[in-house]
This record gives structure tokens, sequence and C-alpha cells, in this order.
């Protein structure tokens, strides 16, 4: 019993000591927070990447849900599609090309996501449903919640790159840049500041 | 050809045209459920219950020179009355995944027809395959004028009444023809540029010659007619008193042009011209005539924060009518109007406050008739959902207007009214 107390130790020891939780908070200047910002640090790692949360986009109540999805490169996204109604799902960005005539309360479909970049969704039949997945190459992602707070676990130690995207961030690219410092063991805390504009409002009947 | 049977004529034209084309692209679309014709999806419907209070001259409606959909009995009390003031079916069947259709069918107490056909028209939308997104439309429809008018069969979005320029457009600036647009997003800008052909507008101008500006929401129906207050000894010999809002009669096509640009802030543009090309002097065996109206708006959204959205439109034209005579042309008139509305969110009640300002000028003698008008508008509404089908909105509206054609009447050149409007609205 003591041996394996021992060797568990001596297995996790090294890595809990060269690794840090970074904690990133996003606000605008007016201090509210600013919710689904992507905040990622682009460390070196090896192995494939598993996210912590469903690869799946979903179309519930004439809108896409989450509004912001994070999968790495390779991902397999489910589109289901919970309402009654059909929606003809799009995207035309550079990372993929696709379309899906998701038919209401059809079978789930399945888009393989293959390049990093942002892809916008959109439908056809509904045009104010707008929703974007971000596909990464790195396992040290988050999405900031409620609070506008996003915690990444175990980043590297060492001086790391840091950036923030969101849609319609009121910066250049809808992207923010830092640096952070990780220390060995521990939480690190970042904050960031910017706007976020309105999304685009589309009419509904002409 | 009589305006009935023109109206008549074109009614049947629309709903064959549509019935063709909902036939041919159903048998052209794959064997598949890619056509949706009746669902919950397609199928959609407004009832409006109103009550209503108004004091001072008689409705326009009523053959009056009033300015609301509702008036008084000429003296100082307010009259009083409930009525369900629209009923509306709007039918949007899916043809397959790109084509699609909107049919408005209307019921408005007051109006020719129990029912009418309101819109009529044919959708082709692509998925886009780049940044640029495109969309046609072909047949009977409202141009994409009014800021106001977002809401199922052209229904208005805040307030119950829509502004002195946009009640035209809802009788008078329907158009019968095919529409282009394309949309593209320049980074977090997006800038929309619209184009169309069209006829059976040509009547466009009457109403406002005759009565001049009003705020209302009645809307021109395919087959049906607006009555006119009286009209001056010499244009009663060559007009009636009544005038259909959708008749070709010179057959000129006409067009009209849009563009849009919505910024990365809050601040959306767009301008509108339109001109229907009437040759003015062609006329039906029942004097209804062929107006040579053209105008150019402009408006503006000013989206201040999550509550609070800013709108406004100005529009400015002219209208032409009839043979030369030494005083001119038989209606020859420029007319303007402008309204700033602002709406506020408090919690779930929506609160809207809109200014409109009037005024048109008769360039033709006085013996022909005096078209001259200024006047303005100030309206308060309250919206509030009560669940997500039903919502009730409680509305005033006081007008103030000088006419001096309000002589044929024997009425007084000015003229002022409140309006207090109540409507509870299922719309599904």
């Amino acid at each position: 019993m003591r041996l394996i107390l021992v060797l568990a130790l001596w297995l996790l020891g090294p890595a809990m000591a060269l690794a840090a939780d970074l904690s990133v908070t996003v606000r605008t200047p007016q201090g509210k927070p600013v919710v689904d910002a992507v905040v990622s640090v682009a460390a070196p790692h090896s192995g494939p990447i598993h996210l912590p949360w469903p690869y799946r986009m979903a179309q519930h109540n004439i809108q896409f849900d989450p509004f912001v999805l994070v999968v790495p490169v390779g991902a397999e996204v489910a589109f289901p599609n919970l309402d009654f109604t059909r929606h003809h799902v799009y995207s035309f960005s550079p990372a993929k090309t696709f379309e899906l005539k998701l038919y209401g309360r059809d079978e789930t479909r399945v888009v393989h996501f293959d390049k990093a970049g942002v892809v916008e969704l959109g439908c056809n039949i509904h045009d104010t449903m707008i929703a974007f997945i971000v596909v990464v190459e790195t396992p040290y992602v988050a999405k900031t919640d409620a609070d506008g707070v996003a915690v990444i676990h175990g980043v590297p130690a060492g001086t790391q790159p840091v950036s923030v995207w969101r849609p319609y961030l009121r910066a250049p690219g809808n992207a923010l840049s830092g640096t952070a410092q990780i220390p060995h063991d521990g939480v690190v805390h970042m904050s960031f500041t910017a706007d976020v504009r309105a999304p685009p409002e589309r009419h509904q009947m002409y | 050809m009589r305006p009935d049977r023109a109206g008549h004529q074109l009614q049947s034209r629309v709903i064959i045209a549509t019935a063709m084309a909902v036939t041919v692209l159903s048998c052209g679309a794959s064997a598949s459920a890619q056509i949706d014709l009746v669902s919950s999806d397609t199928v959609h419907g407004v009832l409006d219950l109103r009550a209503a209070e108004a004091d001072g001259e008689p409705s326009f409606t009523n053959g009056g020179f009033g300015k609301a959909r509702f008036g008084g009995d000429g003296g100082s009390g307010f009259t009083g009355r409930v009525q369900l003031a629209t009923a509306a079916l709007e039918w949007t069947p899916r043809l397959n995944w790109e084509w699609s259709a909107v049919i408005d069918v209307l019921a408005q107490p007051g109006q020719e027809h129990s029912l009418d056909i309101g819109q009529a028209y044919i959708v082709y939308k692509p998925v886009p395959r780049s940044a640029t997104r495109f969309n046609v439309r072909a047949g009977l429809f409202y141009p994409a004028i009014s800021m106001e008018n977002d809401a199922r069969a052209w229904g208005v979005t805040n307030t119950i009444t829509p502004s002195a320029i946009n009640s035209w457009v809802g009788e008078e600036v329907k158009v019968a023809g095919v529409e282009a647009s394309a949309t593209r997003a320049f980074g977090d800008q997006e800038f929309t540029a619209t184009a169309a052909v069209f006829g059976f507008d040509d009547t466009a101008g009457t109403l406002l010659s005759f009565r001049g500006w009003a705020l209302h929401d009645i809307q021109s129906q395919a087959n049906g007619r607006f009555r006119l207050p009286p009209l001056s000894p010499f244009i009663s010999q060559v007009q009636p008193d009544e005038t259909y809002s959708t008749l070709d009669i010179d057959h000129h096509v006409g067009y009209y042009g849009r563009v849009e640009w919505r910024s990365a802030g809050p601040l959306t543009l767009n301008a509108f011209y339109y001109d229907n090309l009437g040759n003015m002097i062609g006329v039906t065996p029942d004097l209804e005539w062929a107006w040579a109206t053209r105008f150019l708006d402009v408006g503006a959204r000013w989206d201040v924060d999550a509550q609070t959205k800013v709108m406004a439109q100005a529009l400015t034209g002219k209208t032409v009518m009839g043979f030369p005579t030494p005083g001119g042309r038989f209606a020859n008139m420029d007319f303007r109007s402008a309204y700033l509305l602002a709406t506020h969110l408090v919690g779930k009640s929506a609160f809207t406050a809109r200014a409109d300002l009037f005024d048109t000028h008769d360039n033709s003698a006085a013996f022909l008739g005096d078209t001259n008008e200024r006047g303005w508008a100030i309206t308060g509404a309250w919206r509030y959902p009560l669940t997500k089908f039903v919502d009730v909105r409680l509305e005033a509206l006081h007008v103030d207007s000088s006419r001096p054609s309000r002589a044929y009447a024997n009425e007084a050149a000015h003229q002022a009214q409140t309006v207090l409007q109540s409507s509870l609205r299922l719309s599904f």
C-alpha cells in the first residue's frame, strides 16, 4: 500500500509541479462580464486532444445552441435538430464549407472539422440564427462563463501566449492577446477588457 | 377596363401564378419530403381585437378628411367602438430548400371585400456559397421601405399605428413585380443592394393628393379600393370618389432601388428610390388615372443600447396626373414627411414615442383644386407580451393638420384630433 502511494506521488509530483491553472476574466470597460469568449494558450502538447464538453451544435427554439462551440481539429460535431421546423444549416467559412438540410426532429447529422479556424454558421431559412464553431489545435482552451471567467487547467509552466477571441468583440480580428507567466503550480489570474457589440439585427419579414 | 375588373384580373392572376408555381415546383422537387405546404411552420395568423375612442372630424374611412383610422362625429366629444380590426392569415408554403412563397389574406372592417389578398409572392433564396447572399422575390408585395412593419402579414412591430410615411406605403405603395437583392458582409459590416421592376402601382399618389397624409394600419387589398373625401369641382369631373390601389393602366414598367448599410457599430442606414414611370394621361373608362409618382426615402436606425433604439425615416417625392391645362396638369403635387421614433424596453414592456411631420405643396392652379397641406402628429404606445402568442398594446395618437380642401366638406381647414386605442393581438 505504502509502495503504491509513493509510486503515485512520484508519478504525479512532477506533473503537478510543472503546470498551473490559468483563470482569465474578460469584462467590458463598464465591468460587465463577456460571455462566450474563447481563451486559448498555444503551448506545446503531445497526443490527441480531448475537450471535456460535447462536440454538439443543436438547433433549438430557432436558435443554435451553444452560440460558440470549441472543438479540436479532427472533431466530429453532431448537429441535432430539436425543433419541429426544418433548418438549412450552412457555412462558407474557409475553415469548413458545408450545408446540412435538417428536417424537423430529424436524426442527428455529423460534420467532420479538419482545419483550424473559425466557422460561422447560418440557417438559410432563419436569418436570425447565427453561431460559431472554433476549431483549435491546442488542448489549453476554455470558454468564458456567465461571470466572464474561463479556467484552463494544467497549463505548462513558463511564458505562454494567451489569446481571447469572441464574435463581435470590438478588437482587430475580434481577438485580444497577452502573455502569462505560468508558475509550477497553483492558479494564475489574468484579465482582459473589451467591448462587445450587439450582433447584427436582421429583418424577419423583408 | 373597369377598375374592379382589373383588380379581379390581378387577383386571379396572382392566385393562378402562385398555384402554378406551387404545382411546377412541387413536381420539380424530388419525391422526398422537401415540400411543406401545410404545417405549423407554414400557416400563421394574426387577430387584432381593438377598442378605439376618437374625437374630431370623421375618418377618411367614412369618406371624410380625418387622418386616423377612427374619427369622431365632427363634434368635440369622443366616439368609441370595439371591433376585430384585423384578421390575417399568412401562408408560407415551402416548396423545397430554396423556394418558398408568402401569401397574406386579410380581413379589415370597412374594406370593399371582407377577405382579400394583401401580398402574394414567391421567394427564391439559394444557400450562400460565399459572403454574398442572394434573395429574389416575384409577385405582389410591399417594397422594403417601412422600418416599422416587421411583423407577420406586414404588421407593425411596436405601435398600433404606423407613421404617416408607412401608412401611405400600406395604402398606395404595393407593387406587382420582380425584386432581386444581394447582401454581402465586409468584416463586421453588411451591405445590401436591391433592385426591382414592377407594374400595378399606377394610382400611387391619388389618396395622397386628394386626401393627404394619414396615420392608420389599413393595408390596401389586391382587389380593393379606398374612398376619397369630397373632391374639388374640377377634379370631381375627372375622378370618381374612390381609388383602386393595385391597378395597371399605362402598362409602363416602373422601378425601384434600395441600398442598406449595417455598420459594425449601432448604426444602420438605408436609402430607397421609386419611380412608377406613369404616363400621367392613361385612364380607365372609370376614370382611374396612371399617376407619375416618384419619391426618395431615407432611413436610419441607431441602437443606443440593448434596451433603446431610435429610428427615423424621411420621404420626399412628386406625383403628377392628367392632361396639361393653362393651370398645369390636373394634379401636380410635391409631398414630404419625416418621423423620429424611439423605443425603450423596461422588462417585457416596450414604450414607444414617435413624432411625425408632413406636408404637401400643390404645383397646379387653384381652379383645379387645392392639395396643399401641413401637419404633425405625436404617438405614444406601450406594448406588453402576455404570452408568446398574445400581446396587448395601448396607444395615444394626436394629429394636427391644416388643409384648405376641407372646405369641400364644409369643414375648417385646421383640424386636430386625438385617437386612443387598445389592441389585444393574437399571432401565431
